[in-house]
C-alpha cells in the first residue's frame, strides 16, 4: 500500500525538546554519569614522536596507592582502522607519534591514577620522524609503517607503498589533450591549509562496566555501532559481547566518528569489575585530536578562450598523521569536492594520504570539502583574473546544471548551483551590503559555491505504537546536538503517523536495543534514519488502517491519519482516536510495531574506469551551498572584520526552519573560525602546540556576524519528504569565501588558511612567502603510484 | 604550620576553619575539603550538582559561569565567576547560583531560559549552564542592554553549535519575556533577605583552614597580612586566583600555603587623588573599570578586552603586575602612564617604578615574603596623546601578539617634549621602547619624525617568534601601530576606538569624532 504523505504536514519550527533539561543543567552527558563508585582512569602516553619501545614496565606504578588495574597493549592484540587496519589501541614495539597511548590506569581516584602515571617505566630508542609530508615523501624517508604490506585492507588492490598510506584516482577524459589545445590559457595554483581542531565542549570519554561478561560502554560518541565493532576487535572478543549505549553528546563535529578510548575503559571494567570512567582532559582532547587534516594541493586548469574549463588536473596531499583513520576514507571526496561544481571537459585527481609522525587526523564537518573548495574557489578567481571574466559570470557559465558529467562521469540532476546564484544576487540586493563600514579599511567581497555528499548508508529504526497514542522511536541515532534524531526523524515519523512531533519518544541510542546504523554525521541522519523510519511507519500504517477500517466499516484506502485520529477521507472529525485503533489492534492481532530499513539507493553511477581508490565513485545525494562574505583588512595589523555573510543552500525541504538557520549560522561561523583564526601548529617535536581554548581560538560572539540565509527547497532528493543533510554542508565554504573576499580586498594571491593578522599583514606587506610546493611533480603522472 | 597564627592581630575574632557560603538557598558549612578544592570540582564531584560544566578547567570557555553574590558597598554585588579556578574558599560568606537554581519549583523557566528555548538557543547544550547564568547577570545588570553590552556580556562564553546568532537573539529579548516584571520583584524582595543572611555570615574572623597537607589563611587587615607573609616566605600570595588557579588545575603544583588578599579590605580600595588614582591590589579589573576609563577612550577600550567579564570579575591589576607575564594588558599602559609599586614586606614599604619591577622572564624585583601593596597611576596631561593598543588573533578574550602604549607631549610649538612609549609581547618582559622615544624627543610630531622612529623600532626590540605571532610580524606591526597612533590623531577629530560599534559588529580601529582629544592646535 503506497501512501501518500503531505510534506507540509512536516514543516513545523518546533522549539527543541530537550531545550529545557539543557537550560536547567538537568541533561546528563557521558561526563555527569560517573559517580563516586567509578573508578578513574587515566592514559600514559607518549612524549616523544618515534621512537622503538625497548622495554615498558608497569610494576611499580600497579604497586601505587589506589591502583587498581593498569591495561597495555597484551590486554589488545589487534589492529583497528577504517579502510587500513594498521592501528593499535595502545603502542606495542613502535611510538609514532607524540600522544600515543602507552598504557592506561583505573585508580580510586583522579589523582592517584596521575600520581601512578609517573611511574610507569618507558624505555626507548629514538628512531627517526617525519613531521611534514614533503618530509614523508622524500626519497630517503623513514617509513613510520615497515609492516605497511601485510596490513589488512578493507578494499583490495589500492596503490599503497611505504609512507603513502592510500591513492585515490579520478581519470576521465584526455587531459593531456585538453591542455596541449593551442587556444587555452593554462593557470596553475598551489594551496596549503593547517588543521582545524573540532573542540567539542564534552571530551571524548566513556563509563565502561563489565556486566554478565558483557562489556557496557556510555560513550560519547557519534558511531555506537563502531565503538562496538572496533572495541570488539581490539579486544579480540565477538562484538555481541559489547553493548554501547549514547547520552546526549556535549558537541561533535565528526571528532566523534571514530572509536577512540573506550576499549580502553572496558579493559580496565572487566579487570577491576567495577564501573571505569575514563575522560580526556582538554588538553589531551586539543593534543590528540583527530582534526581535519592539513593538506597541501596544487591544481591547474586549461580555460577556452569562451571561458569553459577544457581540462583540469591537481594532485591533494592529505596529512594522516601516524595511522590512516578517516583520511583513507575521506580520500574519496577530492573527486566530489575539488572535481565537483564546476562542468570539466576532462579532468584528473590524485589524492594522496600520507602518514607522518604527528597525531593521527579525523573526519571534521564537510571533511575534505571545506579546504578543497577554498583551493577550487581561490582558483576559479584566479582563472577569472587571468582571462578577465566577471567571477559571476564565470561561475553562471561553468557550474554544473541539468545533465552535466562530474568528474568521475556521474550525471548531476537537475539545475541546482545556477538559480542558487540568482538567489545569492537576488539575496544581496534585498540585504544590502556593507561596504560603507569598512571605514578606510582595505573592503572585499566574494561570492563562492561548494558541492558535497550526503553519506547515506544502512540505517534500521523500529516504531511501537503505545496505548496512549503515542509512538516510540527506537534507533542508534544519537543526539549530538543538531536536533536531527530528536526533532528531525520525530517530525518525519509523526507526519507519517498523523500525530504531534510531541507524541514521538525518542530512544537513546542503544546498541542492544536498536539495529545497526553507520553513525550520526555526514548529513545524513534526517534522510537515512528518516527514511528507515518512513519505512517502519509503513508498516505500522498499514497495521493501523487495516484494523481502522475493520472498526469503521470502510476500506483502508479511504482513510487518512490526522491529529491523533483515523479518519475517512474528506470527512475531517470522522473516524476514530488512534487509540481507539490501537487497543482494538492490540487485542486482535497484538500490539502495533513496525522496523524498517534504508540503505544507499545506488543508482548513482560513474562512468566505468573514471575512478580507483575510492569507496564510492558516485554521489548518492549531491548538496550545494553558495556562500558570499564581505570583509574589512586593516592593512596595518592585518586585523579582518567580516562585515557580512550571506548563504543560499539547498535544503531539499526544510522541515524545521528555524533549526535549518540554526545549523547554517552555527556552521558558518566554524568555518569562519576556519578562514580566520582556528590556527593548529605542529611543534619541532611533531606535536600540535595548542592546548586548550586559550591557545585555540574559536570564534566568539563578538566574531560571529548574523549570517542572511535564504533556503533553496525542491532540488532533487532521495530523502523522506524531499529533505537533505543541512548542517554538514553549511561549514563548506567558509574557508573559501574569507580568502576569495580577503584576496580581493588585498589584491594579493591567498594560497594558505587560516588567514590570521600576521598572514595577511605578511601578504600585504610583501613577507608572506609564496608556496611552491616542490615536493608536487608539476607531471601528473609522476603523483601516481605506478 | 603555626607560625601565622603567632600574630597578635589574629587573635580576635578566632580565626574560623570552616567555609560557610549559601548554596541556592541552603547555607552551606564546609570543613576538611582540601582549600585548593575548585568551586566546580566540589559542586560537581561533592554536591553532585552536575549543571555546572568543566570545559577547560581554566577559565577560558564559560562552561562553568557561576554567579557568586556578596556585599559590597552596602549592596548585594552579584558577578558570573568561573566556578573551574575559583577555589572554595574565595566564595566564603557569599551567596553562590548555579544554572539548577533558576526556574522556580513549578518548572517555570527564567525569563533567560524561555528567551533560550525560544530562540533555539541551546543545541548540544554543554556550554548552555554557562551561557545562562552569563545572561542572567546580564538580566540583572541592565533592563535592555544593547548590542555591545549583549557581546561583552557574553565574551567569556564559547559556544562551537550556535553560532551565537540564537544566543544573542535570546540576549535582546529579555526584557520582553512574559511576567518580566514579577521576576524583577520576586528578585528584588529575595535580595533583600539575601542581604541580611549574608550579613549574618560576616563574623569578621580570619578564614584559617588546614587539610590534606595544604593551609589556607584570609587575613583581614594588611598589617596581619603583611606579617603573616614576612613570617612565611614561601608562601603564595592568591589575589583573584585567575592565574594560580591553573598551578592546581593544569600543573598539579603543591601549594602548601596559600595566603588570600580578597578579605583585606585597605587593599579592595580605589582612590581618586587628582593628579594620580592609587589602586589597591586586591581591586579586580570589573572594580577598576570606571576609574580607568577616566583615563581616556583608550584606556576603556582596553579594559573591555582585557580577558572576559567572569575573568575580571575575578583577576587583579595587582596580580596581573606580580606574576610579571610579558604578555599581560596591563602593564604596557600602566608603564607608559609612569605607574609606580607600592611593595611591602612586614612593616616595610618601598616605591618602584613599575618598569623597573620587570627583570627578566618570570623574574621581578620582589623578594620573598614582600607583597605589592597598591599601584600609583599619575593621570596624564589633558592635551597628551594616549593611546593603547591590543593586536590578537581574536578580538576578544586572547592574549595580545602586541600591546602598545603611547603617551605623547607635545610642547608649544609642536615638538615632542615627553615620549613614554611601552610594549607587550615584543620582549621577555613588558619594555619601554627607549630608542624610539629617544628619536622622537625634540621632534616635531609630523609623518617625517614618526618614520624615522618606526625605524628604531628594531633597535628596541628583537621579538620572539611563537604561535601567537612570528617575530616578522611583531616588528611590523609595532612600528604601524606607532604610525596608527600619529595617523588617527592627526586630524584632530579622530581616536581608535577599541570598543564595539553601537550595531556590535566588532569594529576593530575606526575614526570616531572625540572632540576632547583634539590636537590640532598643539
Amino acid at each position: 500500500m503506497s501512501v501518500k504523505i503531505d510534506p507540509e504536514t512536516a514543516v513545523m519550527d518546533l522549539p527543541r525538546r530537550d531545550a529545557r533539561d539543557k537550560l536547567t543543567g538537568r541533561t546528563r552527558y557521558m561526563v555527569d554519569m560517573a559517580g563516586s563508585d567509578a573508578l578513574r582512569a587515566v592514559i600514559v602516553r607518549a612524549k616523544v614522536a618515534s621512537a622503538k619501545i625497548v622495554r615498558l614496565d608497569v610494576s611499580a606504578a600497579a604497586r601505587m596507592r589506589g591502583v587498581r588495574a593498569i591495561a597495555t597493549a597484551a590486554d589488545a592484540p589487534e589492529l583497528h582502522g577504517i579502510g587500513i587496519q594498521d592501528q593499535p589501541l595502545f603502542a606495542r614495539d613502535r611510538i609514532r607519534y607524540p600522544g600515543e597511548p602507552i598504557c592506561a590506569i583505573a585508580a580510586d581516584t583522579l589523582e592517584q591514577a596521575r600520581a601512578a602515571a609517573d611511574a610507569v617505566l618507558l624505555e626507548l630508542e629514538d628512531l627517526p620522524a617525519c613531521f611534514s609530508m614533503a618530509d614523508a615523501l622524500a626519497p630517503d624517508a623513514p617509513i613510520l609503517h615497515p609492516d605497511w604490506k601485510n596490513y589488512e585492507c578493507i578494499v583490495d588492490g589500492v596503490a599503497r607503498a611505504g609512507n603513502i598510506a592510500w591513492e585515490a584516482k579520478v581519470l576521465r577524459g584526455d587531459v593531456d589533450a585538453a591542455f596541449a589545445r593551442p587556444d587555452v590559457t593554462i593557470v596553475e595554483s598551489c594551496f596549503r591549509v593547517g588543521r582545524q581542531s573540532h573542540m567539542p565542549f564534552e571530551p571524548r570519554g566513556a563509563l565502561a562496566s563489565y556486566e554478565d561478561g558483557r562489556y557496557h560502554i556510555i560513550t560519547s560518541t557519534q558511531v555506537p555501532w563502531t565503538v562496538r565493532a572496533v572495541t570488539a576487535k581490539v579486544l579480540g572478543v565477538h562484538s555481541s559481547l559489547v553493548r554501547v549505549t549514547v547520552p546526549p553528546v556535549g558537541g561533535a563535529f565528526g571528532l566523534k566518528f571514530d572509536c577512540s578510548i573506550e576499549p580502553m575503559a572496558a579493559i580496565l571494567s572487566r579487570k577491576t569489575g567495577r564501573s571505569v570512567s575514563l575522560v580526556n582532559s582538554r588538553e589531551e582532547e586539543t593534543t590528540t585530536c583527530l582534526c581535519r587534516e592539513n593538506a597541501d594541493i596544487w591544481i591547474r586548469s586549461a580555460i577556452t578562450p569562451e571561458g569553459t574549463i577544457a581540462g583540469r588536473e591537481g594532485v591533494v596531499l592529505m596529512d594522516a598523521g601516524a595511522y590512516g583513520g578517516e583520511q583513507v576514507f575521506l580520500s574519496t571526496m577530492t573527486a566530489h569536492t575539488l572535481g565537483a561544481s564546476y562542468r570539466l571537459g576532462a579532468a584528473r585527481f590524485s589524492t594522496r594520504v600520507i602518514y607522518t609522525n604527528t597525531p593521527p587526523n579525523g573526519a571534521f564537518r564537510s571533511c575534505n570539502g571545506a579546504y578543497n573548495a577554498f583551493a577550487l574557489e581561490r582558483h576559479t578567481d584566479e582563472i577569472c583574473q587571468k582571462i578577465g571574466m566577471d567571477p559571476m559570470a564565470f561561475r553562471k557559465k561553468n557550474v554544473l546544471r541539468d545533465q552535466d558529467l562530474g568528474s568521475t562521469g556521474q550525471v548531476f540532476e537537475g539545475d541546482v548551483l545556477g538559480p542558487m546564484l540568482e538567489r545569492m544576487e537576488a539575496l544581496r540586493a534585498s540585504t544590502g551590503t556593507q561596504e560603507h563600514r569598512a571605514a578606510g579599511r582595505l573592503y572585499g567581497r566574494a561570492t563562492t559555491v561548494g558541492t558535497w555528499n550526503i553519506f547515506v548508508g544502512p540505517s534500521t529504526a523500529t516504531v511501537n505504537l503505545n496505548a496512549d497514542g503515542s509512538a516510540t522511536l527506537i534507533t542508534a541515532s544519537v543526539e549530538i546536538g543538531s536536533g536531527s534524531i530528536t526533532q528531525g526523524v520525530p517530525q518525519i515519523v509523526a507526519a507519517n503517523l498523523g500525530i504531534h512531533p510531541s507524541k514521538v519518544i525518542v530512544k537513546g541510542a542503544d546498541t542492544d536495543a536498536a539495529g545497526y546504523d553507520m553513525g550520526t554525521g555526514g548529513g545524513r541522519t534526517v534522510v537515512s534514519m528518516g527514511s528507515a523510519a518512513t519505512a517502519a511507519c509503513a508498516v505500522v500504517r498499514k497495521r493501523l488502517l487495516e484494523t481502522a477500517s475493520e472498526l469503521l466499516q470502510t476500506k483502508p484506502e479511504n482513510l487518512v491519519l490526522r491529529d491523533g485520529r483515523v479518519e475517512i477521507e474528506g470527512r475531517p472529525g470522522s473516524g476514530t482516536a488512534i487509540e481507539t485503533v490501537i487497543a482494538r489492534a492490540e487485542q486482535t492481532q497484538g500490539p502495533i510495531s513496525g522496523s524498517g530499513s534504508f540503505t544507499a539507493p545506488g543508482t548513482a553511477k560513474a562512468m566505468p574506469g573514471c575512478a580507483a581508490g575510492h569507496f564510492f565513485d558516485a554521489m548518492d545525494l549531491p548538496v550545494f551551498v553558495v556562500h558570499e562574505g564581505e570583509v574589512a583588512v586593516d592593512p596595518e595589523t592585518g586585523e579582518v572584520e567580516v562585515l557580512a555573510y550571506r548563504v543560499v543552500q539547498d535544503v531539499g525541504r526544510a522541515i524545521n526552519p528555524r533549526a535549518v538557520r540554526g545549523q547554517i549560522q552555527g556552521a558558518v561561523i566554524q568555518g569562519i573560525g576556519y578562514g580566520l583564526h582556528e590556527q593548529i601548529t605542529i611543534g619541532p617535536s611533531g606535536a600540535i602546540e595548542q592546548t586548550g581554548f586559550e591557545t585555540y581560538h574559536i570564534p566568539l560572539a563578538q566574531d560571529a556576524v548574523k549570517v542572511d540565509i535564504d533556503l533553496f527547497e525542491g532540488a532533487p532528493s532521495c530523502g523522506p519528504l524531499g529533505t537533505k543533510g543541512v548542517a554538514e554542508v553549511a561549514i563548506m565554504n567558509g574557508g573559501a569565501t574569507m580568502a576569495c573576499a580577503i584576496a580581493n580586498a588585498t589584491g594579493k594571491k591567498v594560497q594558505q588558511l587560516p588567514l590570521v593578522a600576521s598572514r595577511v599583514l605578511g601578504l600585504v606587506e610583501g613577507f608572506e612567502e609564496m608556496l611552491e610546493h616542490p615536493h608536487i611533480s608539476r607531471k601528473w603522472s609522476d603523483n601516481i603510484l605506478k | 604550620m603555626t607560625d601565622g597564627r603567632r600574630d597578635s592581630k589574629q587573635t580576635f575574632p578566632r580565626p574560623r576553619a570552616a567555609i560557610r557560603f549559601i548554596l541556592g538557598d541552603e547555607l552551606v558549612e564546609v570543613e576538611g575539603v582540601p582549600p585548593t578544592t575548585t568551586l566546580l570540582e566540589w559542586l560537581r564531584l561533592y554536591r553532585r550538582r552536575t549543571g555546572t560544566k568543566e570545559g577547560c578547567a581554566e577559565g577560558d570557555c564559560g562552561a562553568c559561569t557561576v554567579i557568586v553574590g556578596r556585599i559590597a558597598d552596602g549592596g548585594l554585588r552579584y558577578e558570573a565567576l568561573n566556578a573551574c579556578i575559583r577555589f572554595l574558599p574565595m566564595v566564603d560568606g557569599c551567596h553562590v547560583l548555579t544554572v539548577e537554581d533558576l526556574a522556580l519549583c513549578d518548572g517555570t523557566l527564567h525569563p533567560v531560559q524561555e528567551a533560550l528555548v525560544a530562540t533555539h538557543g541551546s543545541q548540544c547544550g554543554y556550554c548552555t549552564p554557562g551561557f545562562v547564568m552569563s545572561l542572567w547577570a546580564l538580566w540583572r545588570s541592565a533592563q535592555t542592554p544593547d548590542r555591545a553590552a549583549i557581546l561583552d556580556g557574553l565574551a567569556g562564553n564559547l559556544c562551537r553549535c550556535t553560532g551565537y546568532g540564537p544566543i544573542v537573539e535570546a540576549a535582546g529579548r529579555l526584557h520582553g519575556q512574559t511576567q518580566a516584571d514579577a521576576w524583577r520583584e520576586r528578585q528584588a524582595s529575595a535580595e533583600v533577605i539575601m542581604l541580611a543572611r549574608l550579613a549574618a555570615l560576616n563574623d569578621g574572623s580570619t578564614l584559617d583552614l588546614v587539610a590534606a597537607g595544604q593551609r589556607f589563611v584570609a587575613p583581614r587587615d594588611q598589617d596581619a597580612l603583611a606579617d603573616l607573609l614576612a613570617a612565611n616566605p614561601e608562601a603564595v600570595v592568591l589575589a583573584g586566583g585567575t592565574d594560580i588557579g591553573l598551578w592546581v588545575t593544569k600543573q598539579d603544583r603543591p601549594l602548601p600555603l596559600l595566603v588570600w588578599l580578597g578579605r583585606v579590605d585597605e587593599l579592595r580600595q580605589i582612590e581618586d587623588r587628582g593628579q594620580d588614582i592609587v589602586i589597591g591590589a586586591g581591586v579586580t579589573y570589573e572594580q577598576a573599570a570606571a576609574a580607568m576609563a577616566g583615563l581616556g577612550p583608550d584606556a576603556a577600550g582596553l579594559w573591555r578586552r582585557i580577558a572576559s567579564p567572569p575573568i575580571r570579575n575575578a583577576g587583579t591589576i595587582g596580580g596581573n603586575i606580580s606574576n610579571g607575564s610579558p604578555i599581560g594588558d596591563t602593564p604596557p599602559f600602566l608603564i607608559a602612564l609612569g605607574a609606580s609599586l607600592e611593595l611591602r614586606h612586614g612593616q616595610e614599604r618601598r616605591s618602584l617604578p613599575l618598569e623597573d619591577f620587570f627583570l627578566a622572564y618570570g623574574r621581578q624585583d620582589r623578594r620573598p615574603g614582600e607583597f605589592v601593596a597598591r599601584v600609583i597611576i599619575p593621570r596624564p596631561r589633558p592635551d597628551a596623546i594616549f593611546k593603547v593598543m591590543k593586536v590578537s588573533k581574536r578580538f576578544d578574550q586572547d592574549i595580545s601578539a602586541v600591546c602598545a602604549a603611547f603617551l605623547i607631549e607635545l610642547d608649544g610649538s609642536g615638538k615632542v617634549e615627553r615620549a613614554r612609549i611601552a610594549m607587550g609581547g615584543m620582549a621577555a618582559i613588558p619594555k619601554r621602547a627607549r630608542a624610539v622615544e629617544t628619536a622622537l624627543l625634540g621632534q616635531p610630531w609630523t609623518e617625517a619624525s614618526i618614520e624615522a622612529a618606526a625605524q628604531a623600532m628594531a633597535l628596541d626590540f628583537k621579538p620572539l617568534s611563537d604561535m601567537r605571532a612570528g617575530a616578522v610580524y611583531r616588528l611590523a606591526v609595532a612600528g604601524n601601530l606607532l604610525r596608527k597612533c600619529y595617523q588617527e590623531g592627526l586630524s584632530g577629530r579622530l581616536r581608535l576606538d577599541l570598543q564595539p560599534a553601537a550595531d556590535g559588529h566588532g569594529l576593530r580601529t575606526v575614526p570616531v569624532p572625540v572632540p576632547s582629544l583634539d590636537m590640532s592646535d598643539a
